[in-house]
């Protein structure tokens, strides 16, 4: 069975793939051939068979793993965030089937790939639960809540295309930066991943010691344990490593690690961010806005707000109202202010003042175009965050 | 409602609060201030009960600043409990002030338009060479749609989901429930809570809830193929009121027991386990041989054992041993996590009493200090230990408030996101027939839907006016 699911799995994650380039040949094919825009919803048409390919594949990855363990494969990090972006995906095959704009399919499927390719650094194997978690709550609870926060992704996808389709990228303004700077953000993910699952690929590892005892590396050590000796943990490139150690006032022990992978990611990132920037020979931004050139932005701005309005109740049933009541079941209280909830609360509290901004005049368009694009940092906080930043009663989903 | 004559303090407040932006600048800062509260664990969290150390020993100078300013009891600062009253002050308030007009101008509203009112809809569309027929067919087709349809002379008004206007008035409404239940547990007797410890066969009174829970005993499962994950714990807890055995049930983490609006959850484990009963072969070192075997209680022991032709009796006890080399030796708790025993052993060939540690938890470099060559050795043989297992009770009268504040939320949202208030108005005016629709949410659909009753009338459909664009300062 889990084998199977890996099969299922990889199917999706290549359809994802495959989607994506469909989609940008489609609309790249569009500008350069402003005629033939027969051949270019043909790309686009396919993207979006693919990704319902992909969508039913990975429900099937989901089941047969959920058939293997015997519950709901949505306990652990990987599980979890493979989840979402099932849901970014199924929210997107639905909402695409009722408004009908390709274009959306060019972002959405790099975002839940990206997603996908990023769950798949965690580890992951199948373990059983621990009590906490044996409830039927667990399944209905997370799913509805993922399913939640991957229709509110698509208001961010659909919010940034707005951006994109009214900002004059020619004059520098706030709004340019900021959405070249989001560009930038989505390869830096892209960068986490593949440096990740690059030196895993590799089976790379280093063991770097100091006052807190030992730690094994995934990364090369540029950044050693406080207390560890320079230089005195290995190569890499003929460079002798860590460069310097995580300074001694960061009380956790893998502060090292955590700050070699950051480096790690910012480094990369430039590279490969530097590298297209050098071949499109201009601001990234400006590229793929080139995609949405033409497109009608008051769709797309109430394309945004419906994506909020149909997530929003599902978030809230999902990720407020089903884990109050687990809670109650499994811990004694239906709030107990552990981050994970609380956090929820926040996430909750900030698309509750996106919809309450949006009542007054002046703030459709731009400004909730940048909430939109924003909510989605914070549903990655929610998600990831919270997790790896702080920890809880929920600090068990960090296995 | 400041009708503007005289504006009084009263007045003053209540326009600040029916404001929407002030109501947004309150979620905002509860938002804040709850991830602020996310930063380090709040008090309630920490494993220790000295806050006052913790926050400095665990994260350092930052922590402790954290613990100082209050911030570590967030959710029970009067400034975070202060916010949530305003947001409820806000939530009434804006309720009457724009609730009831709204439902007031909607039950008066007027059937007929003016055709420049009309015109100026964002879905508008017209039809020439119309007469009373055409009209009479439309009422028929939005009928049809499940639209309710007045008529006066030539004009039409046809309407559907008004009720669901004022969702986002039963969802605030909801709201207000949800913090009335919050706060209901300061009402004197409404909220207890309360985590008590038990080893096995004990039984402690709950607070003044007048009943005492006994732990009957306890079991600990690990996965077989993960040794370290623990698969299941449970007690098999038995309530007492009055002596009287009143409720029973084997203790689950998701699976509790209610009693009396009290709820006693299998909420944790004494990871430490105890030593229960150890069987104690006494093995004399010259001979290597065996003398005999003794059982002790750890929780009672007796003051001497009978082993062979040998007599130990206990000169000393420390249930929970430390050896520190200034205190020199004592006990941390009266729980046997770590027993020492200082035997007197007596017989036949002992000319006096050889004195003697067993220390089963002892590692060799503290049976080296304690030293000297004993003439015996006492080897556990078997030994059953358990853990202490913690049950959280929860007693919260305001739950089921809570629970029909959240429907009320769910149901508000509905109406809010998933129905719409749909008004379609036409007028018949010199032969031409001007239709205006409106709807307060989902334009496209509202225009979709017109297209399917129009088309079929021969009119042609509207399609939807561009919104101003926003007036950027
Ligand atoms: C946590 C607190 C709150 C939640 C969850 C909440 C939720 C909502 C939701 C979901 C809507 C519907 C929005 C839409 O249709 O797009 C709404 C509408 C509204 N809210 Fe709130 N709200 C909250 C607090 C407040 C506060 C404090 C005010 C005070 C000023 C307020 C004023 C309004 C107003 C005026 C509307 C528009 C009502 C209408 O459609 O006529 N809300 N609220």
């Amino acid at each position: 069975m889990m084998q199977l699911s890996s099969i299922f799995f990889g199917t999706a994650f290549f359809s994802y793939l495959a989607a994506t380039i469909l989609y940008v040949v489609g609309l790249t094919g569009r500008k350069i051939k402003a005629q033939n825009a027969t051949l270019a919803t043909f790309w686009t048409k396919w993207g979006y068979y693919i990704i319902i390919l992909g969508v039913v594949t990975q429900g099937l990855a989901i089941a047969t793993r959920g058939i293997y363990g015997g519950f709901t494969p949505v306990s652990n990090m990987f599980e979890y965030m493979s989840f979402w972006a099932f849901t970014i995906m199924l929210a997107f095959v639905i909402i695409n089937a009722f408004y009908k704009v390709p274009v959306l399919g060019a972002f959405v499927a790099p975002i839940g790939l990206v997603i996908l390719a990023y769950a798949s650094v965690f580890p992951r194997e199948s373990k059983p639960l621990i009590p906490a978690l044996q409830s039927y709550w667990l399944n209905i609870h997370v799913t509805t809540a993922a399913l939640g926060e991957g229709i509110l992704t698509i208001s961010f996808a659909a919010g940034l295309m707005y951006l994109l389709v009214t900002t004059d990228l020619l004059k520098t303004s706030r709004t340019a930066k900021f959405l070249e700077f989001t560009v930038y953000l989505f390869f830096t993910l892209l960068s986490f991943v593949i440096t990740s699952l690059g030196f895993r690929a590799g089976g790379y590892e280093a063991k770097v010691t100091g006052d807190m005892g030992e730690i094994l590396y995934h990364l090369p050590p540029l950044v050693g344990m406080s207390g560890g000796s320079l230089g005195g943990a290995t190569h890499f490139l003929g460079l002798p490593l860590p460069l310097f150690n995580a300074p001694g006032w960061m009380h956790a022990a893998d502060a090292g690690q955590q700050l070699n992978t950051i480096l790690w990611t910012i480094i990369s990132s430039l590279i490969l961010y530097g590298l297209l920037r050098a071949i499109a020979r201009k601001p990234l931004s400006m590229v793929i806005q080139g995609w949405v050139r033409g497109l009608d932005a008051e769709m797309l701005d109430e394309l945004s707000y419906r994506a909020v309005a149909i997530g929003y109740p599902v978030f809230t049933l999902g990720a407020l109202v089903f884990a109050m009541i687990w809670a109650q079941e499994a811990w004694g209280s239906y709030w107990s202010w552990d981050p994970k909830e609380t956090w929820a609360l926040v996430t909750w509290l900030y698309y509750t003042a996106y919809l309450h901004f949006r009542l007054r005049r002046g703030w459709e368009g731009k400004q909730s175009a940048w909430m939109a694009v924003a909510g989605f940092v914070v549903i990655l906080f929610l998600l990831v965050g919270v997790n790896l930043v702080i920890s809880g009663l929920h600090s068990y989903a960090k296995s | 409602m400041n009708n503007g004559k005289q504006t009084s303090v009263f007045d003053t407040v209540w326009d600040f609060f029916a404001s929407v932006k002030v109501g947004v600048t309150i979620i905002v800062l509860i938002a804040v201030g709850s991830a602020i509260g996310t930063i380090y664990p709040q008090t309630n969290a920490i494993p220790s009960p000295n806050p006052e150390f913790y926050y400095m020993d665990t994260y350092g100078k930052l922590g402790d600043f954290y613990y100082r300013i209050g911030l570590a009891d967030t959710f029970g600062s009067w400034w975070f409990l202060a916010l949530v009253l305003l947001l409820a002050i806000s939530l009434v308030i804006v309720s009457i002030d724009r609730g009831v007009p709204l439902y007031k101008s909607l039950k008066n509203q007027p059937v007929a338009r003016k055709v420049i009112a009309l015109r100026t809809d964002r879905l508008y569309t017209h039809a020439e060479d119309a007469d009373e027929s055409k009209l009479e067919e439309l009422a028929q087709h939005l009928k049809k749609r499940r639209y309710k349809v007045r008529r006066e002379g030539d004009a039409l008004l046809a309407e559907k989901g008004r009720f669901p206007r004022f969702g986002a008035y039963v969802l605030h409404m909801g709201l207000i429930v949800i913090i009335l239940g919050v706060f209901s547990r300061l009402i004197p007797g409404w909220y207890y809570t309360d985590m008590i410890w038990l080893k096995e066969g004990e039984t402690k009174t709950v607070g003044n809830l007048g009943f005492e829970v006994q732990n009957n005993g306890f079991e600990l499962e690990f996965y077989d193929n993960e040794q370290t994950r623990v698969k299941r714990f449970e007690t098999d807890a038995v309530v007492y009121k009055n002596g009287q055995e009143m409720a029973k049930k084997h203790l689950l983490v998701n699976d509790y027991l209610t009693f009396e609006h009290a709820n006693i959850y299998q909420n944790s484990y004494d990871p430490q386990p105890m030593f229960k009963v150890g069987t104690i072969d006494l093995i004399d070192n010259t001979t290597q041989k065996s003398v005999g075997t003794f059982t002790i209680n750890f929780d009672d022991p007796q003051p001497s054992y009978k082993v062979g032709e040998y007599t130990l009796t206990m000169a000393n006890y420390f249930p929970d041993i430390k050896i520190d080399p200034e205190k020199g030796v004592f006990t941390n708790s009266r729980d046997p996590y770590n027993p020492g025993i200082q035997f007197d052993i007596t017989g036949p060939d002992l000319s006096e009493p050889a004195r003697q540690w067993m220390m089963p938890l002892a590692g060799p470099f503290v049976k080296q200090m304690l030293g000297k060559d004993y003439r015996f050795d006492m080897q556990f043989k078997d030994v059953d230990f358990f853990h202490m297992t913690g049950l959280k009770i929860e007693k919260d009268l305001g739950t089921p408030i809570v629970y029909t504040g959240l429907g009320i939320v769910l149901y508000g949202l509905v109406l809010c996101f998933y129905f719409q208030h749909r008004r379609v108005w036409a007028r018949l005016e010199a032969g031409v027939l001007h239709i205006g629709a409106n709807t307060n949410k989902n334009w496209l659909g509202m225009t979709g839907e017109m297209k399917r009753v129009l088309v079929p009338l021969g009119i042609e459909p509207m399609s939807m006016k561009r919104k101003e664009e926003p007036q950027q300062p």
